[in-house]
């Protein structure tokens, strides 16, 4: 079957009036989490998770992908209008729109991101279409070393990329990974770390990790913190884009594309670097310097293409080898073993109505959230307006909802709130909470893999290293450890350069 | 750094601390699994949780030395950072721990009602007559949308009889 049959026949599953409704109950779910502060859609699909167990898989991932991509075009609303910006990947947003907003540009500024967001998705969502049976059949060769190998490179990457220091990203991952370690052992039924508490066989739940987390631990932290008060840029004037914006905004947005999209598909991930480097790109590029820092329109149009693109670019990783980037796609994995689904080149074959209804969700996603976020952008700063005391409340309602509904345990209750003052320590010292989510999903896999590879060489470390393709991962990843101190160090050398 | 802030207990130095111990934690918990010595495979249980313990001593090891060194410095000490008070984090404790007691014992809706009106107060609502109000109708509609609507099974209490 070609990719396009096959994404004809994906058109036919999502263009179902049933999943057509999921889609857009995703795609308005994902941009109310998106646009409200303290929520995002990682924690939405956590939470979600207890209560799809029922739903066909292909509807239930219909509209997490919704979701997904809501999140994103939801998060640049509340970047540009609300001076605290939401998710990591938005800060850059928030920097020219909220001046744009202030000036009373905040129109224009919704619309370029907006339309940004639409471009870069619909581009990327193509290039993913394509790519994607590519790298499944691809990784086909994979055998268990590789894969080990590629999460070692993802482990580093991820901890590399997400946060302000290695040791830091590290420390996250190690403890999600750890985490991941408690329970039964599925190959030799030992229990392992369960302390003798027989709750603790099972393991514990990813779900209440990321929302003990995401909600609880971000809860305290917003709490804690006695900052001014807020305030909403109104939406003065007209929300239309002159021709002159157009104009300026084309280039940064396909520009912005480019950027994001091989960034999200490397096994690297981290929706962040490529709005940083688009926005310094824009800078440079643009007939208008003088603007920039006041409000400039490219400052908006690139980061936020660069954002979506790179949200799609995740994907690629997440279908084709099973490897999650990023929090929201870790999550989406443990959706996909919630379902006994095992993501990775088979998954092409043996599930095609699901791979392919999804992929084709993503561009009917993508024409939803236009027409949701240009003309019915005052619905959602209503949103906004929401009593801190009264949202944060409800997130916790929904929290601890969602937490019981799981096994319908006390236990599972008391863990999250320590995971949450964990989320909250976290938060307020500076260490990033993604990796620790990826490693509890992805540790137990990387373990299975390890044994597997050294089953089949009789213990022998070295098949990591026979292997060309584990072998060049494995180098790989050690250059991400090792190569920045020493470059450090070999610049410390030589101070002239 | 801020004047007042303790040259060895700062939050910095007690995490990196904290994951040495859950590395040496888990040193002991991997030791305590057991493992088979006659079994086929080579690779046993333990293994994979002899790097992780072993990795998270390590790179707690060089986050003593990120704090030790300055060069990891969490909000709290940084200039501009917003002021910081515990109080809402003892109020939506107070809440969260309210919910865990209550949720079995007095049903979903008077739990989630506490859980509000604690996290609210804590996030400063003071106009109690309303924020309880408010937290009982979110509660309840929550009860009712959930039960009836996603079948999910939620404890009912006392003002779960009412429907």
């Amino acid at each position: 079957m070609s990719t396009i049959d096959a994404l004809m026949h994906g058109f036919s599953v999502a263009l179902t009036i049933q999943n057509l409704g999921w889609a857009l109950l995703g795609v308005t779910l994902g941009t109310a989490v998106g646009v409200l502060p303290g929520i995002g859609p990682a924690l939405t699909v956590a939470l979600l998770l207890p209560i799809t167990f029922n739903l066909d898989p292909t509807s239930a991932f219909i509209m997490f992908a919704g979701i997904y991509y809501g999140g994103m075009y939801g998060g640049s609303t509340t970047s540009i209008l609300l001076n605290t910006p939401g998710e990591s990947a938005s800060i850059i947003t928030s920097i020219e729109g909220n001046l744009m907003a202030k000036k009373g540009r905040g129109g224009p500024a919704l619309a370029s991101a907006a339309i940004g967001s639409f471009i870069a998705g619909t581009i990327a969502t193509v290039l993913l279409t394509f790519l994607a049976p590519a790298v499944a059949d691809f990784a086909l060769r994979f055998g268990p070393a590789e894969y080990f190998a590629l999460m070692v490179l993802s482990f580093t990457t991820v901890s590399a990329v997400l946060g302000n220091s290695l040791p830091r990203g590290l420390a996250s991952l190690l403890f999600g990974v750890a985490l991941g370690l408690v329970g039964i052992d599925t190959q030799t039924g030992q229990a392992r770390f369960a302390m003798g508490v027989p709750q603790m066989l099972d393991g514990i739940d990813v779900v209440i990790v990321v929302i003990g987390l995401f909600a609880v631990g971000e809860t305290f932290y917003v709490a804690t913190r006695k900052t001014g008060p807020e305030t909403i840029n109104s939406v003065k004037g007209s929300t239309w884009m002159t021709k002159a914006d157009w104009k300026r905004s084309w280039k940064p947005w396909l520009r912005g594309t480019a950027l994001g999209f091989p960034f999200g598909a490397m096994p690297s991930g981290g929706g962040e670097i490529p709005t940083f480097m688009s926005y310094a790109i824009e800078k440079r590029l643009t007939d208008h310097p003088e603007e920039f820092g006041k409000g400039a329109i490219e400052g908006v149009a690139g980061p936020e293409a660069a954002n979506n693109a790179a949200a799609a670019g995740v994907l690629v990783p997440l279908l084709t080898l099973g490897l999650p980037t990023s929090a929201t796609a870790a999550i989406m994995l443990a959706a996909f073993q919630q379902y006994g689904l095992q993501p990775g080149p088979l998954l092409f074959d043996t599930s095609p109505d699901l791979v392919w209804g999804l992929i084709a969700s993503l561009y009917i996603g993508n024409v939803m959230l236009l027409v949701l976020n240009l003309p019915l952008i005052g619905l959602w700063v209503k949103l906004l307006q929401i009593p801190r005391p009264y949202l944060y409340g409800g997130i916790l309602i929904f929290a601890t909802l969602g937490t019981y509904s799981l096994n319908n345990s006390v236990v599972d209750l008391m863990t999250l709130y320590i995971v949450g003052i964990v989320g909250f320590l976290m938060r307020r010292f500076d260490i990033p909470v993604a990796p620790a989510v990826i490693g509890l999903i992805l540790g137990p896999l990387a373990e299975q893999q390890m044994r597997r590879a050294l089953a089949i060489s009789q213990g022998d470390f070295l098949v990591f290293l026979h292997a060309p393709i584990s072998a060049g991962l494995l180098a790989l990843a050690l250059l991400v450890l090792i190569g920045p101190t020493i470059w450090k160090l070999t610049r410390r050398k030589t101070p002239t350069a | 750094m801020t004047p007042g802030r303790s040259r060895f207990l700062r939050g910095e130095i007690l995490l990196a601390l904290g994951v040495i111990a859950l590395g040496i934690a888990y040193v002991f918990g991997t030791m305590a699994i057991p493992v088979s010595t006659s079994g086929y495979s080579r690779v046993g249980p333990a293994d994979f949780p002899w790097g992780i313990s072993i990795a998270l001593i390590v790179i707690g090891g060089f986050l003593l030395r990120e704090a030790l060194s300055g060069q990891w410095v969490g909000e709290g000490a940084q200039a501009d950072a917003p002021a910081f008070t515990l109080v809402p984090f003892a109020w939506i404790s107070l809440g969260l721990i309210l919910d865990f007691l209550l949720i079995e014992r007095a049903g979903f809706v008077i739990a989630s009602a506490a859980l509000f009106v604690c996290t609210a107060y804590g996030f400063g609502a003071r106009n109690w007559l309303f924020t309880v109000a408010i937290g009982i109708v979110i509660s309840f509609l929550t009860y009712v949308g959930f039960s009836y609507g996603l079948d999910v099974g939620l404890p009912r209490g006392l003002l779960e009889g009412l429907v």
